[in-house]
């Protein structure tokens, strides 16, 4: 996986490329679930590393999202599953841009546990790349909160 | 809140978790070590939390979980503590033969990058959210 500082990052650009569309706060959560219910386990207790898998393909991720949309008012349940999908498939885009020597992201699970990426990157690489990503997002937040005050 | 939607979700990523858990792609190091006799001369692949523990001339020591053996080849650029990915075949003394290995430098900086960005991310999903008796509601200006 890149660091979550650049999943974070590619779903502020996203959302300010769909002209807010998207809402930040959800997509944000949906970029960093795939991680964040699963690195901690494993990190913390390795025995559970197969357990917590699937929570990183993109079926476990359509069921939790499933699951924590339940959490939002009727009203708004829609718009949060959208939302949180989106942040699932920029997270899962993402990851697949790198490299693994053995062991990658099974996209077609439980059916295969074959991986599939395009192989780009090492893991580690994206550090190289997190000042550029964080200097773009920095430009586009003061661009756009410039334009909303010429607006105003 | 949708109680049905999210005990079927939830439900549905048990029963997949629980499928995952009993049907892993590749053994542990613990489990070729307890069962060598039938990994002997096959490929092995090492890549889950597996740190280098120690450095010898003709190898090094490799650790997953509490299950540690030892690599016959050239360590390259790895230290030990560093996470490490490795492919080879193992040998009937329980040695395993390196063919490939990555070793993954800043590892540890990508974990601490990571740990802070999830304090952003929370940050910003609770400001664009409120909490109701009907269940979480999305602020429209967020």
């Amino acid at each position: 996986m890149p660091d979550l500082l650049t999943h974070v990052t590619s779903g502020y650009l996203v959302r300010q490329i769909t002209a807010g569309r998207l809402h930040l706060g959800v997509l944000t959560l949906g970029v960093i679930l795939p991680d964040v219910v699963t690195r901690p386990v494993y990190i913390i207790w390795p025995e559970a590393y197969w357990f917590v898998k699937p929570l990183h393909t993109p079926l476990g991720l359509v069921l939790l999202s499933v699951a924590v949309s339940g959490f939002f008012a009727a009203r708004d349940r829609r718009q949060a599953l959208i939302n949180l999908l989106a942040g699932n498939a920029l997270h899962l885009a993402l990851d697949l841009l790198q490299k693994h020597l053995v062991g990658g992201y099974a996209l077609l699970f439980p059916f295969t546990w074959r991986s599939w990426e395009i192989g780009l990157v090492w893991p580690e690489q994206t550090l190289i790349g997190l000042p550029v990503w964080l200097g773009v997002a920095l430009i586009v937040y003061f661009y756009g909160r410039k334009k909303t005050a010429r607006a105003g | 809140m949708a109680i049905r939607r999210i005990v079927l979700g939830l439900g549905g990523l048990l029963a997949l978790c629980w499928y995952a858990y009993g049907n892993p792609p590749v053994p542990s190091l613990a489990d070729i070590i307890s069962r060598a006799d039938s990994f002997v001369n096959q490929p092995v692949e090492l890549y889950v939390e597996t740190t280098v523990e120690r450095l010898q001339p003709d190898g090094f020591w490799l650790r997953q979980r509490g299950a540690r053996i030892f690599v016959r080849g050239d360590a390259g650029k790895a230290a030990p503590g560093d996470y490490v990915t490795v492919t080879g075949v193992l040998l009937p003394d329980t040695t395993v033969a390196l063919q490939a290995m990555y070793v993954g430098k800043g590892r540890r900086i990508k974990m601490a990058v990571s740990a802070v960005a999830v304090v952003l991310a929370f940050a910003v999903f609770l400001r664009g959210i409120r909490w109701t008796r009907h269940g979480w509601e999305l602020k429209t200006d967020a």
